[in-house]
């Protein structure tokens, strides 16, 4: 009850120049990602400007510095809700109002599990192929009339990082208005339509570019051997053989065949 | 040549820090660095064709949870440079530009699962660092934070560094050698293999994106 009745705009201490210097140091995040807890170290990191101006009194301090040394493992991008939402939380702590610590690390476990799973998938799974994917086929289109460009490392990079950057900001802002609502929230953006859409033209797009290797002039025999290779290592996707096997595949197929030829 | 490996090397342990230490603003992907690498050793076209096919055989390499995938920018790295650097003191007949490219790159992609296996290591030994915090912030030291943060990264990038200097000085030296060993069907394989390269790139990628 006590959440409605405060008045969200007063009685605050962290300001919005300190939610951009989480975000600033947000990038941080993995730099003593360890095997034992993680991202623990991280998010100390990123949260410590937030925590000297919370708690002034040593003591205090110390107590908060040793709450954020547990495990702390999610996806590098959506850790920034979960940044917001724990400075919400801390500051409402320093301010007294009933947040226990064990809250704090309830909140960390169970949502750094969830963001996880949505990150993966999104941005490790769907976006960042997708438009690497996109960069990759327009140098293989236009490779023959550039003489070497900038153009597709940086569509790659702006559109990325368009949502990259988004996702971290909105999550910073976002997690310390609302809190634990973001994930509501989250499931009302364009997130999990951007997932299999992305798949989609993705599929889309490589069809595209397999058709105009095959366009190009090359003998037929070498736009068939093309095409049985693709196809083949389609097929070949059941056995899960990493990237490195399938190229010394390649090899060892290609230079049998120079030698039987 | 050594100002140009140094460079490189150099440019590569800036990259490998954003695999995941810092930021991950995918600069570090084959696409990005490829062309980068090249860019900086005079070619960008070499550069970016290098790091086209190498972003699609690694397109579906993903980091989920506690996994450490094999790492791509250092092969990107090493590759693109050692092709820019040795290619043109490698003879060859017209049928066989992309023999010596095929065949550096072969011998660079090992280089993902050893670079892998060293940043488990490294990983393994960062919990240290928590021990170290365990015991400094009950005493009162609140900047080791900062500290341990900064060290860390640098560490990260010496790792980078060091390593992919290791490998380009090693490949300028032996690659050439070991190339004009080859007899001509390895060598007439070879480029064959180069001219299918994207078909198997586009292949994996179509597996990605069908997969998932």
């Amino acid at each position: 009850m006590c959440i409605i009745i405060f008045d969200p705009m007063s009685n605050r201490i962290i300001n919005k120049s300190d939610l951009y210097r989480l975000f600033w140091r947000s990038f941080c995040l993995q730099a003593v990602w360890n095997f034992e807890r993680m991202q623990n170290l991280g998010f100390l990191y990123i949260l410590a400007p937030v925590l000297n101006k919370l708690y002034p009194e040593k003591e205090k301090r110390i107590q908060s510095y040793k709450r954020h040394l547990e495990f702390f493992n999610t996806h590098p991008y959506f850790a920034n809700a979960l940044v917001g939402i724990v400075a919400r939380l801390e500051e409402e702590m320093a301010l007294g109002k009933e947040v226990k610590p064990e809250q704090i690390s309830t909140v960390k476990m169970s949502m750094g599990g969830a963001f996880g799973g949505i990150g993966d998938s999104l941005f490790w799974g769907a976006w960042r192929p997708f438009t690497a994917l996109l960069a990759c086929v327009l140098v293989i289109i236009y490779l023959r009339e550039w003489e070497g460009t900038w153009l597709p490392p940086l569509i790659f990079l702006f559109l990325y990082n368009f949502l990259h950057f988004y996702t971290r900001i909105k999550g910073v802002m976002k997690g310390y208005e609302r809190k634990t609502e973001v994930v509501g929230l989250l499931m009302k953006t364009r997130y999990p339509r951007t997932i299999w859409s992305s798949h989609l033209i993705g599929l889309g797009l490589v069809l595209f570019a397999v058709m105009v290797i095959l366009l190009r002039d090359w003998r037929a025999m070498e736009r068939l051997y093309f095409l049985a290779f693709f196809l083949s290592i389609v097929f070949l996707n059941r056995w899960r053989i990493s990237s490195a096997k399938l190229l010394y595949l390649l090899i060892g197929i290609s230079c049998a065949g120079a030698y039987i030829f | 040549m050594i100002a140009e490996i140094l460079s490189a090397s150099f440019i590569g342990g800036l990259l490998s820090l954003d695999v995941s230490a810092w930021g991950q603003i995918m600069v570090s992907r084959p696409i990005v660095c490829g062309p980068l690498i090249g860019f900086l050793l005079g070619d960008l076209k070499t550069g970016l064709i290098i790091g086209a096919l190498l972003e699609l055989i690694w397109i579906n390499v993903i980091s989920v949870g506690a996994a450490i995938p094999p790492d791509a920018t250092i092969v990107a790295v090493t590759c693109t440079t050692l092709i820019v650097l040795t290619e043109r003191t490698v003879q060859l007949g017209n049928n066989f530009q992309g023999s010596y490219r095929m065949a550096v790159l072969a011998l660079t992609m090992p280089l993902a699962e050893i670079f892998r296996s060293i940043d488990v290591e490294q990983r393994k030994l960062n919990a240290h660092f928590v021990h170290y915090l365990d015991r400094e912030i009950p005493k009162g030291n609140l900047g080791a934070i900062e500290k341990v943060n900064y060290f860390s990264l640098f560490l990260f990038f010496l790792k980078g560094f060091l390593f992919s200097l290791i490998a380009i000085g090693a490949g300028v030296y032996f690659l050439p050698k070991l190339f004009s060993c080859l007899p001509y069907g390895i060598l007439a394989g070879l480029n064959f293999a180069y001219r299918l390269l994207p078909a198997l790139g586009l292949a994996i990628a179509f597996n990605t994106f069908r997969g998932l």
